[in-house]
């Protein structure tokens, strides 16, 4: 991609087109391409709603591709009075604190609450689901029985017990008679030690491989 | 003028011919360029930009040589004009053509580095000279390297930089051997190139927290050969003492094949992390908490600060991992009495919510085998119980993390065996065991096919005449 061609893609039209449609490392390798762009723009008032939905997008991508140390880093590269003037771009800076220092109750508020723009929000919404689901992947590890205030906290359910059941009995959780959750483990994921004859084929190969390698040497 | 862009346009003659013809070619288009003036190659002839004319991808040398000479007759201002332009050919350029002309090409990528630096905005040349190091053989070090590294860490691109040094060097560029003088000093990269590009490499490792890298890199600039011990090592080994107890709690060991030199300064001016290290193993926050005090300035003088905060946060977290050889089961709170938080942050990061927090994290990141159990619905009346397992890991991540590991050997032993082959038949490497031959009194040829010498095939061999002990040392020393 060459200078010029980034100089015309950098539009609000073209990244949220990016943001609805494209997978998450995709979205990351064509926003870093053009954040040269983005970094030679003045903060203006002009330029204000196009800056803060790209950066806001780069932090939406960056956190759904679990990249974190990226997404501090991007917030040290973005403009100080950008960072801290912008409503857009306060929400996510704050969330990505909240983020960083785990801190489950507020990531929700604000996932739920920010004024996030049209264009942001198709990722927002793909990151709640997502970051629930990694968190009830991680609470069925961590925990052998969970209150289920703290569950509703973790998951994002605060006041809203039925979502919260409901979301779980999906998941194989049980509640038991002394009102503790008891989460269902974790299922092995596929591919790993399955039996099947494509798992043998693929181990075979791999063996074949090692083998032939050993001799040539 | 006219004249001379047609002949750029027509180097290349073809896009596809041969390999030695093309090399005949670049010898005569360079020595056309070369003898160009520099005020002929700038400016624009009858209204018509050579450089729009110019495809980048394929005349790429005239490309090249046409920006350098706008930039050196017109300095900063030129830039400001070109570096668009600059940046669409580092992204397209032929490499082929370009390795013939790397003083052209490293003048450039300097005025652009220093002009991204000066300007305040460093991440502009952050993704052309990325690519341009992809369009290279990117496992080969070339200036392009710690250069690039430096933008990154200016520009504060990680992850950017992280995708450069997961390709593991495997060949360093010869000192060239005086027949081509032309480009001789093009190519060459100094000693402290090299060291800059492994500090610079561990501490982009350290900021993306991916701690084994980082001390793999470091390691490299440790034990890096000379007779003296350069400043950047000693910068090295500081870093790599905090990195070790980030890794697993406790100091790596300097490397054995550390020069006895470096070993003295090490030892020497590490003396304040020394006993950081000896306060960190000994368990007691108290002591830690000490200790950091008087050691504020030090490591802020070195600029290790950030590091150090972070040994203090994973202090909690090796000592919560130590309890498990005491402890079956034990309630957060009673882990929170042990009072380990030594960050200082205060707030209720010590308390049994932060310590439950702590925990979590630490399962998630696969750091202790654990379990935690609420004890009653009702968060007031709850206790928080943690379980300690000693199952070891899930067998089918074992069996993965053994097959990257493999692939991985697999790799490195075909690089090595590559590059066995390249310098075995090098013109240094023979004249060297030729002189070799001589020092021992044989023949020339009886020395050559000496089987041990000549025997590359092997990237290493098992020492037979050394006892076990020792290979198992070195081993745990690489470890």
């Amino acid at each position: 991609m060459s200078a010029e061609k980034d100089a015309q893609k950098f539009s609000l039209a073209y990244i949220s087109i990016l943001a609805s449609s494209e997978a998450p490392s995709t979205i990351v390798e064509i926003l870093a391409d053009l954040e040269t762009e983005a970094a030679l723009t003045p903060f203006s008032s002009d330029s204000a709603i196009l800056l803060s939905n790209f950066y806001g997008i780069y932090f939406f991508a960056l956190f759904l591709c679990d990249d974190l140390n990226e997404a501090r880093f991007l917030s040290k590269r973005i403009p100080m009075p950008a960072l801290q003037s912008d409503p857009l771009l306060i929400s996510t800076y704050t969330l990505l604190r909240f983020l960083y220092t785990r801190n489950y109750a507020e990531i929700y508020t604000v996932i739920d609450s920010a004024p996030w723009s049209e264009h942001v929000s198709p990722l927002v919404v793909r990151f709640k689901d997502y970051y629930r689901q990694k968190t009830v992947l991680l609470l069925s590890k961590a925990y052998s029985s969970i209150s289920p205030v703290h569950a509703a906290v973790y998951l994002g359910f605060k006041g809203d017990e039925t979502g919260l059941l409901e979301y779980i009995a999906q998941r194989g959780w049980l509640l038991d008679e002394s009102g503790l959750l008891k989460p269902a483990p974790v299922e092995v994921e596929e591919g790993g030690m399955d039996t099947d004859a494509e798992g043998n084929d693929m181990r075979i190969a791999i063996l074949s491989g090692l083998v032939t390698h050993l001799t040539e040497v | 003028m006219d004249k001379l862009i047609d002949s750029f346009l027509s180097f290349p003659s073809s896009p596809n011919i041969s390999e030695s013809e093309l090399q005949k070619q670049i010898q005569n288009h360079l020595s056309l360029l070369n003898r160009a003036p520099a005020a002929t190659l700038a400016y624009q002839h009858a209204g018509t930009d050579v450089l729009a004319l110019l495809d980048p991808s394929v005349n790429s040398l005239a490309y090249l040589y046409v920006l350098v000479a706008r930039i050196d007759l017109g300095q900063k201002d030129a830039m400001e004009v070109v570096w668009r332009q600059v940046v669409t050919f580092l992204e397209t350029f032929n490499p082929k053509q370009v390795r013939c002309a790397q003083d052209i090409f490293r003048r450039l990528v300097e005025y652009f580095f220093s002009f991204a630096t000066e300007s305040g905005k460093p991440i502009i040349a952050v993704r052309p000279i990325k690519k341009a190091i992809l369009r290279f053989n990117p496992a080969k070090f070339s200036f392009l390297h710690p250069l690039f590294l430096r933008l990154c860490l200016e520009a504060k691109c990680y992850r950017d930089a992280a995708a450069i040094v997961d390709i593991d060097i495997v060949e360093f560029p010869c000192a060239s051997t005086g027949k081509v003088v032309e480009n001789a000093r093009a190519g060459e990269v100094t000693y402290q190139d090299v060291l800059t590009y492994f500090l610079y490499a561990g501490m982009i490792y350290m900021g993306i927290k991916e701690w084994r890298r980082a001390a793999d890199y470091l390691t490299y600039a440790i034990v890096a050969p000379g007779s003296a011990c350069s400043q950047i090592q000693i910068d090295a080994y500081k870093k790599y003492i905090l990195v070790g107890l980030l890794l697993d709690g406790k100091s790596l060991p300097i490397p054995r094949s550390t020069t006895s030199v470096a070993n003295r300064a090490y030892k020497a001016l590490s003396k304040p992390y020394e006993s950081f290290v000896v306060a960190f193993k000994a368990g007691n926050p108290e002591l830690l908490r000490t200790e950091v005090t008087q050691l504020v300035d030090v490591f802020r003088q070195d600029n290790n600060t950030g590091l150090a905060i972070q040994c203090l946060e994973a202090f909690r977290r090796m000592q919560i991992i130590a309890l498990r050889d005491t402890y079956v089961t034990l309630s957060t709170e009673e882990i929170s009495k042990k009072d380990l938080e030594v960050t200082g942050r205060g707030g209720d990061m010590g308390g049994k919510e932060g310590t439950e927090a702590v925990i979590l994290g630490m399962i998630e990141r696969e750091e202790i085998s654990a379990s935690l159990s609420h004890s009653h619905p009702n968060p007031e009346q709850s206790q928080t119980t943690v379980h300690f397992h000693n199952h070891p890991v899930d067998e089918s991540c074992n069996l993965a993390a053994l097959q990257v590991e493999l692939r991985r050997i697999m790799t490195l032993n075909k690089q090595m065996k590559t590059i066995n082959k390249k310098y075995g038949m090098s013109r240094e490497f023979i004249q060297y065991m030729v002189k070799m031959a001589k020092m021992s009194g044989s023949s020339v040829l009886a020395g050559m096919a000496e089987p041990d010498l000549m025997d590359f095939d092997y990237g290493f061999s098992w020492a037979e005449d050394e006892p076990e002990e020792t290979i198992m040392q070195d081993f745990e020393d690489d470890m």
